[in-house]
């Protein structure tokens, strides 16, 4: 059964069709980062895959489960969704945080189960924030509470995770830490990752395939060295790169050198 | 600074019994501790007793009004806990939808229209302000409604504009009302618990119960919700129905609490955020501990409201937005409840 079925979605905002008409099929167990510029449907593509924007048409399987409403709490229980980071008005600890991620498990009016209380330990344990869990989020750094926000999706003990941009905003070590994190999830404990990222270095090294969007169709699928090419990158970011390969992953790496007209060579 | 739970109930419940003893004791006649209990353990008074003695004092009069405060303030509160769930925003307060607009705007022309009947023991102009604090916030609800959802900030603004036309065409009723409807109408509005008698108890317990109950029941959904919208949806809840189901229920409290007692500020604000302060902002605890703090609030309001300039009765009104100012404004510098 594939993680994601998602069949000639079309999608968009009052007005304006950003999606037209995109499949998009992915394996359990695999690694997928989803690029393309800004504007090309990359977080919308999130949205319409977890159910957030309706569908102008197109369907969406996760986990062998239709999108709807009707399924929604079903699907929480299975899929948890690291949406762009927003900050929390309000004054929760770390824990109460993570412990939200239990929401879809819990009956109402019931309390936490000792497999709940197991699941928010082993949430923070892997994320390495355990000794965060008594401070307040609003006082964590920025790359602290998205560590947080990964745990409250780990929280759900999903099958699928969906994250959306999950390092803007972070440091250099802190998004290496994310991306590690990702890839252990997803080797050792057969996580299927579905990343939308802005960053074609990162997602290069770390993802097993990428999925290049432009004008809310897919311009390039499969793996890295495949998509990432000089000249696929001129024509759908209208930037001049060289594409050289990484010397420890053997990954495709990006160096920007200018605007499209640019020369090929350094 | 978070209190463990334990120790908040201890003290809420202290500072509920000791309102209620003084509630009980002040007014026009003092009564001793020791008479307004025997008073209140002797049950209610018999039709040819004595409404001079401490019994009658307190059976006919603090009682009834002592439970107003108490149901009035825990209304107020919760329905602002909700308010700032639902709008995200710490600000938020019961009356953002239009409920205090259209229940002033209700009450006036109950005033001016038909100002001396009752209906089903209850004036008019309650019913009044009720009818428009509902009618107002589903006006509200309806014009911010964009392909068949609402979003909070069109919702907010909306409300905005719409309580301005409102409290326009309350100005207008005022202005062309008898001048001595005109004082009773600004009296009304300034909001007050006194001689509403029995029946506003029990009209008013229904609803304040109930939705304590039932916002307290969603009180998982509200904290996921203080989280973001899209968060919420990801972990399973129905966002857009838990919102209404939310909204409607906590203007019905509102509108309920205004019809009954006129506008009573900064007691749906200020205990929410207080609450907040010292349990988190965990609902499973705050909605039962605003429901506490906002009715021993208001039940101290009261009696300050009703002996600070003896025998004249300042509004409720403003002895809450006397005290409540200033010390939401330290609330404010102490908590950094806003952050640059």
């Amino acid at each position: 059964m594939p993680a994601i079925h998602a069949l000639g979605l079309v999608c968009g905002y009052e007005g304006r069709e950003v999606i037209h008409g995109l499949d998009l099929n992915a394996p359990s167990g695999a690694f997928i980062g989803v690029l393309g510029p800004n504007g090309s449907g990359k977080s919308t593509l999130l949205r319409a895959l977890t159910g957030v924007l309706p569908l102008a048409a197109g369907e969406v399987t996760l986990l062998g489960t239709p999108v709807r409403r009707a399924y929604r709490r079903q699907i929480a229980r299975r899929v948890g969704v690291v949406p762009q980071a927003t900050s929390v008005p309000f004054e929760f600890t770390a824990r109460e945080v993570v412990a939200m991620g239990r929401t879809p498990h819990i009956a109402r009016l019931h309390g936490q189960s000792a497999h709940d209380r197991q699941a928010i330990a082993a949430a923070l344990e892997r994320t390495d924030t355990a000794h965060l869990a008594e401070r307040p989020i609003s006082e964590l750094s920025g790359g602290e509470a998205q560590r947080i926000i990964i745990a409250r999706a780990l929280a759900q003990e999903p099958e699928l995770l969906l994250l959306d941009e999950p390092t803007a905003f972070l440091d250099l070590n802190h998004q290496i830490d994310v991306f590690e994190l990702l890839r252990r999830l997803n080797r050792d404990e057969g996580l299927t990752v579905l990343c939308v990222s802005h960053d074609l270095n990162l997602a290069s090294v770390y993802c097993d395939r990428l999925i290049l969007l432009r004008e809310g169709l897919v311009a390039a699928d499969g793996p890295p060295a495949e998509v990432v090419t000089a000249d696929r990158i001129r024509d759908v970011y209208g930037a001049a790169v060289l594409v050289d390969t990484d010397t420890p992953s053997g990954r495709p790496r990006v160096t920007l050198l200018g605007p499209a007209g640019a020369g090929g060579a350094p | 600074m978070r209190i463990r739970r334990a120790t908040m109930a201890l003290a809420l419940l202290l500072a509920l019994a000791l309102a209620t003893l003084l509630s009980l004791c002040t007014g026009a006649a003092k009564l001793s501790p020791d008479e307004a209990l025997q008073g209140l353990l002797a049950g209610p008074p018999g039709a040819g007793a004595d409404a001079a003695a401490a019994q009658g004092i307190v059976w006919n009069i603090r009682l009834p009004r002592l439970l107003l405060a108490l149901l009035v303030g825990a209304g107020l509160a919760v329905a602002g806990v909700v308010m700032q769930a639902y709008f995200q925003n710490p600000m938020a307060d019961p009356y953002i939808v239009g409920v205090s607009a259209g229940g002033a705007l209700g009450a006036t022309a109950g005033f001016v229209i038909w100002s001396a009947n009752t209906i089903f023991g209850l004036t008019t102009r309650s019913l009044f302000a009720f009818l428009g604090a509902t009618g107002v916030t589903i006006l509200v609800y309806c014009l911010a409604r964009r392909g068949g959802r609402v979003h909070t900030v069109m919702l907010l603004l909306t409300g905005l504009a719409t309580s301005a036309l409102a409290s326009a065409l309350s100005s207008l009723l005022v202005m062309v009302a008898k001048a001595s409807d005109m004082r009773l109408v600004v009296f009304w509005l300034m909001g007050s618990v006194a001689d509403r008698g029995w029946t506003a108890v029990w009209v008013l317990a229904g609803p304040v119960l109930l939705v304590l109950l039932v916002t307290w029941v969603f009180s998982r959904e509200l904290n996921v919700i203080l989280l973001g919208e899209e968060v919420a949806h990801h972990l399973g809840v129905d966002v857009e129905r838990t919102k209404l189901i939310l909204l409607a229920l906590s203007a019905v409290l509102a509108a309920s609490c205004v019809a009954i007692s006129g506008m009573i500020g900064f007691v749906g604000l200020i205990i929410p955020h207080l609450m907040r302060l010292l349990t988190g902002p965990d609902h499973r605890t705050l909605i039962p501990a605003a429901a506490l703090g906002g009715g021993v609030l208001l039940a101290a309001a009261d009696v300050v409201a009703r002996t600070a300039a003896a025998p004249i009765e300042i509004p409720i009104g403003i002895v809450t937005s006397i005290l409540g100012c200033p010390f939401f404004l330290f609330l404010l510098h102490r908590a950094r409840l806003v952050r640059p």
